[in-house]
């Protein structure tokens, strides 16, 4: 098992640093630098001696190999660098916007598990009946649907039309002059819409994932036992079948976690939500390298470690992946 | 005993096969029919989509020779005759001028999707106006350049399928062989493939996707269906890897081995053909993702240029939302699509699948 981790450890070490060079070798070699923007700029000085002070404020002079060892040098030891655009260091950045996305994943997972296991023991349990396909259908549309076309069209009817909800924003103009209470509640109001988005996706995919696992649970000879003995329905499936679709619901929270963290570009977008996914995007349009770098390492950092951390607890769990894999 | 003399036995019914009997399965779910009919219903759409919605005839006869400037909105050298005769794409009124001879077989609907309809084009047709809501000129509404709105999803349907497809078959292709090498050979070609794999997967799709059309300088649709493809084939690759792992194990495998048969012609002629069946399932659920990418990207701005497409209409909506017709026909259009899609993979799925049939299935 040590062996294993150590080995696990080390050649995702090698993974990251393999990520990390491909992406700072891609955003540097893109058309433009952060330069271009100032440039076009009557107010700024351009002057040859400024441009070449500029350039080596911001580590352009080097060729990329070369930054690219600078900074990985650097974040070794913890230093990520400061944003071009907004010159504070790359780590304040992220944490100023982890904050608002983790706003909208962490309700949208914690609503996702509530509704979507019911949903799922619900519809294996009547399955086959009228209600259950109408409800399998439903479900199934809203899995099909586009993130983004419902974002559109929950804007268009629920905030335009009929005004339930605001367009963007995370929050209101006059939000500095709430109470608390207030401002809990603005920011609520305006989470509304995006967790929605965020939410149905996950909630449609996952109580088709339980039904379909439960299904494949309830053909087992212990089930029918379990009936035989005369145990009630309801107990035969919390009881019995439900706790063994466990394994594979719990891993998939674990691989969800990397999508925790880096929010949605494109729903960040639509509502202008100030999170990391929309960060990430104008870093690039900016060509801010320190701040997509830093929000890459976050990212590719939490995928390792959620498939580590997904494929130790799969080995711990159950005994026959630890068997066969000898 | 029962009627069974030789004469019978001779004409005994050849067993069907894997994939007739897997169609056979297909065909009983009324869904996954419904849904293949409309992705054929669509393809057809995307394959005539000049003849259906344009500005330039499908088939026409200029000074005494047959030409095909629809095919125009595809490559320019069909109109070079027009380009040099100063039509700029008016055809109505200068065919009718320069050749009284002439004759044209124009499209079903008459409208552009790349620019707005002039003065006098088309006799009994008034120009388009800009953010119009539908009427009986421009069914789906005009969008706040005055193009039309339904020949902009007509030709966008062939924009999604195209990229669908293309993508889809790139990715596919590149999946497929790395799995097979890496399943196959196993050892450290086995090792490094899966690194790369695993590099390609844990990078933010995002992230990579923009960085390469940023370094094009202008996308066209075949630069979207080279980077789309490019990112796409992870899934494909594990699975057909797994699958190789399992398969070589298998005893004819080593009688083939035994044999001399060399290692390019086991890995395509013996594994692979066994091998395609569940690699089919994400194929085709990948074809409605990279549906839903390339709408996506049209939406965030970094969409094909010059090409009309679905999710540069949601984009424009996005600014007007008052509107609703720029945002209503082309989600609406993107959804179907998905959803017809992932219909019929999923029938596929329980089509192919031995396991959910062992029980009678659902």
């Amino acid at each position: 098992m040590f062996t294993y981790l150590v080995r696990r450890i080390a050649i995702g070490g090698l993974t990251l640093i393999l990520i990390t060079f491909l992406i700072f070798g891609l955003i540097r070699n893109m058309p433009g630098t952060p330069l271009t923007l100032d440039l076009l700029d009557p107010d700024v000085d351009v002057s040859p001696e400024r441009i070449a002070q500029l350039e080596a404020a911001y580590g352009l002079d080097k060729p990329w190999p070369l930054a690219y060892v600078h900074w990985l040098g650097n974040a070794a030891t913890g230093d990520l660098g400061k944003s071009f655009k907004q010159k504070i260091p790359v780590a304040q950045v992220i944490l100023d916007r982890l904050g608002p996305t983790l706003l909208l994943s962490i309700p949208s997972l914690i609503l996702t598990y509530i509704f979507s296991i019911p949903l799922g023991l619900l519809s294996s349990a009547r399955a086959g009946k009228l209600d259950e396909r109408i409800q399998s259908t439903i479900l199934y549309m809203l899995y099909s649907l586009p993130s983004f076309v419902a974002a559109l069209f929950l804007q268009l009817y629920l905030a335009v039309r009929w005004e339930w909800f605001p367009l963007y924003g995370m929050t209101s103009n006059n939000y500095d002059e709430m109470s608390s209470l207030e401002q809990t509640w603005d920011l609520m109001w305006h989470a509304t819409l995006p967790v929605i988005c965020y939410t149905y996706g996950s909630l449609a995919y996952y109580s088709r994932f339980i039904r379909a696992n439960l299904q494949e649970v309830l053909r087992q000879d212990f089930i029918r036992t379990a009936r035989a003995k005369g145990l009630s329905p309801f107990n035969v499936m919390w009881h019995h079948a439900f706790r063994n679709t466990l394994i594979p619901l719990v891993t998939m929270i674990g691989l969800t976690l990397p999508a925790l963290v880096s929010g949605s570009v494109i729903i960040e977008g639509v509502f202008s939500w100030p999170g990391m996914g929309r960060e990430l995007l104008q870093s690039i349009s900016e060509r801010d390298y320190p701040t997509v770098m830093g929000i890459t390492l976050v990212y590719s950092v939490l995928t390792l470690v959620s498939q580590l951390l997904a494929d130790i607890f799969y080995a711990v769990v159950d005994p026959r992946v630890r068997i066969d894999s000898k | 005993m029962s009627d069974i003399s030789p004469e019978k036995l001779k004409h005994l019914k050849k067993s069907p096969g894997f994939w007739k009997e897997a169609w056979g399965r297909f065909r009983q779910r009324r869904l996954a029919m419904l849904a293949l009919l409309v992705v054929a219903l669509l393809s057809v759409v995307a394959l005539f989509a000049p003849a259906i919605a344009g500005s330039k005839p499908v088939v026409c006869k200029y000074q005494g020779e047959i030409y095909f400037p629809c095919l125009g909105y595809y490559s320019p050298s069909f109109e070079a005759r027009f380009l040099s005769d100063n039509f700029f794409g008016v055809y109505y009124k200068n065919l009718k001028e320069k050749d009284p001879e002439s004759w044209a077989i124009w499209p079903l609907y008459f409208n552009d999707p790349n620019r707005p309809i002039e003065e006098g084009e088309w006799p009994t047709k008034p120009p388009t106006q800009q953010n119009e809501a539908p009427n009986t000129n421009n069914w789906f509404g005009t969008d706040d350049k005055g193009i039309d709105v339904f020949a902009q999803m007509v030709h966008g349907t062939r924009t999604a399928l195209l990229i669908g497809f293309v993508s889809m078959g790139l990715a596919a292709t590149i999946g497929i062989t790395f799995g097979a090498l890496a399943g196959y050979f196993g050892g450290w070609i086995d090792v490094l493939i899966s690194r790369v794999i695993e590099v390609v997967m844990c990078v933010p799709t995002i992230v990579l996707i923009l960085a390469l059309l940023a370094v094009i300088d202008e996308a066209t649709i075949w630069h979207m269906m080279a980077v789309i493809g490019g990112t796409g084939w992870t899934g494909i690759a594990r699975l057909t890897r797994g699958e190789f792992l399992r398969l070589k194990a298998q005893d004819y495998i080593s009688a083939a081995r035994v044999l001399g048969v060399g290692h390019i012609r086991i890995m395509f002629r013996y594994l692979l053909p066994n091998a395609l069946a569940p690699v089919l399932v994400p194929i085709t659920f990948g074809i409605a993702a990279a549906i839903l990418i390339e709408s996506a990207l049209s939406f965030l701005g970094f969409g094909p240029a010059g090409t009309p497409s679905w999710g540069k209409l949601l984009r424009a909506g996005q600014n007007h939302f008052e509107d609703w017709w720029l945002i209503f026909f082309p989600g609406l259009a993107v959804f179907s699509t998905v959803l017809a899609y992932n219909l019929i993979g999923e029938g596929l799925q329980e089509a192919t699948d031995p396991r959910l049939r062992e029980n009678g299935g659902e």
